[in-house]
């Protein structure tokens, strides 16, 4: 990494934070950051990853996690849980799911992949 | 009310056929019947996606009204005093609906957000006189190409006059907000327990949770989404520690009195993935829900029973008299009513959508929706 030299402002940001971490042992408490749920603040139920099939538990098992499979996909995306995995409801894609009553009887209808944004 | 319909019908201008007596005898009666069925009814009000907002009449066990939200998914609901109206969190936690129970509609839509900031809202309560709202928001500042978090607030918002006033800077992790009977008072419910006092704006105390414990204590996660209270007066939800001696995580039970602001720890066991709890109307027992139902004995303090669901439910709440147990479904269109006794599902009611994590809320006694 010595070798990568930072360009712009935000390049520059992301040095200082990283040295500043490591130089602290944690990130800078002087100002709010987003930060993400992770264990300990897990919560038992939730899994660490957005990847249908293949999610688990804090304890590496499957039976923690919501059942059916689907309630994730309201009952995480709208508290906070996986945004980044999904259409963004409040922005870009605000019909994305408004076809779908029922995550597990309608998920067939959700628009997975937005084409048109109006 | 038949008293004055007598004295009417005793003027021989005004006295009508027989059969028109007969007639108004029989609405008359039918009035009173169906007035009297209302104020023996509770009605329970919950969300469902994308955007509406239901009222089941808990007698029935059947949905009465489906009212249109102008957002989506309604989340936090807070009945008026007089159970006329319903304020609602919707458009992912960014504003608050005021819905008109019996006229059926939105009346009006209150926005905090001020431009190029975008808010969250965690927690919201109404005053016990029913004419002041209290928020918790999160705001985002949103850059061209940054999004920058700012520190959380709690606010006021006069319901007669519209004015908004913010109150003071959040403390941390704060997800609800309750109303005790102190007027002076508002309790904030984050990372700790922190008690506000609203003259000096300020925490005046501050209960720890998960900070601030001596070394052999252990933080207490909780998850204070989900707060049904309304038949108790209880605040009621399950958290996990991690036992400082075994190194295993334990599950147990924290309960507030929404009136004094006193809470009451129980530790009940090895740890069962749950969400969240209700305490029962006269305050015996509590129910805990996530993949199962779980009957807790709050006199001795201990699990009484657990009942598989098939499902998992985020929210769950129960009837006045404590009979009946409402488990909305997370994923599927509808809800399910367990016997509070035999913990056996006895009834499905099929709803036009998802709950999701949607609050189920009851109106509050002898409302008439």
């Amino acid at each position: 990494m010595k070798h990568l030299k930072p360009l712009n402002k935000k390049a520059r940001k992301i040095e200082a934070a990283a040295q500043q971490q490591a130089d602290s042992g944690s990130p800078a408490e002087s100002k709010p950051d987003v930060r993400a749920l992770q264990a300990p603040q897990l919560p038992l139920g939730c899994a660490l990853i957005f990847d249908p099939g293949w999610e688990a538990d804090s304890s590496g098992q499957m039976t923690g996690l919501c059942q059916p499979m689907e309630a994730d996909l309201y009952g995480c995306y709208d508290e906070c849980w996986w945004p980044a995995q999904l259409p963004d409801q409040l922005t870009s894609f605000l019909e994305w799911s408004d076809k779908c009553a029922s995550a597990e009887r309608d998920w067939r209808k959700l628009d997975l992949v937005p084409t048109d944004n109006k | 009310m038949f008293g004055t319909t007598h004295v009417i019908l005793r003027s021989p201008l005004l006295r009508p056929g027989r059969r028109a007596q007969l007639a108004i005898a029989l609405g008359l009666l039918l009035l009173a019947t169906s007035l009297g069925w209302s104020q023996d009814h509770e009605y329970f009000v919950l969300g469902i996606h994308p955007t509406g907002l239901l009222v089941i009449d808990s007698s029935r066990d059947e949905i009465v009204a489906q009212i249109p939200t102008r957002g989506r998914s309604p989340k936090e609901l807070i009945p008026s005093p007089d159970g006329k109206h319903v304020f609602l969190t919707t458009d992912g936690r960014a504003k608050i609906e005021v819905v008109n129970v019996p006229g059926r509609k939105v009346e009006d839509v209150i926005d905090l957000a001020q431009p190029g900031i975008k808010i969250n809202i965690f927690g919201l309560a109404l005053s016990r006189k029913g004419d002041r709202l209290f928020v918790h928001i999160r705001p985002v500042k949103e850059l061209p190409d940054e999004y920058v978090a700012m520190p959380p607030e709690i606010w006021s918002v006069d319901l007669n006059t519209h004015a908004r006033k913010k109150i003071m800077d959040a403390p941390d992790s704060v997800v609800s907000l309750f109303v005790p009977a102190d007027p002076n008072r508002l309790i904030a419910w984050g990372n700790d327990v922190y008690f506000i006092d609203l003259a000096e704006r300020r925490v005046v105390e501050t209960v720890p949770m998960r900070t601030g414990l001596p070394p052999d204590q252990s933080p207490m996660d909780t998850l204070p989404f989900f707060n049904q209270y309304e038949q108790s007066g209880i605040v009621s939800m399950p958290y996990f520690a991690t036992n400082p001696f075994t190194h295993k995580m334990v599950l147990g039970l924290v309960n507030m009195d929404v009136d004094t602001g006193k809470l009451d720890v129980m530790e009940l066991g090895p740890a069962i993935p749950l969400y969240s709890s209700v305490v029962s109307p006269d305050r015996k027992r509590a129910y805990m829900v996530m993949n199962q139902l779980v009957a807790v004995d709050l006199t001795q303090r201990k699990i009484a029973e657990v009942r598989d669901t098939g499902g998992t439910t985020y929210v769950v709440n129960l009837t006045r008299d404590g009979k009946k147990v409402y488990l909305p479904s997370s994923a599927g269109p509808f809800v399910d009513v367990y016997d509070a006794e035999t913990l056996k599902l006895i009834h499905r009611i099929e709803l036009p959508g998802d709950p999701s994590s949607s609050q189920l809320r009851a109106l509050p006694p002898g409302a008439v929706p």
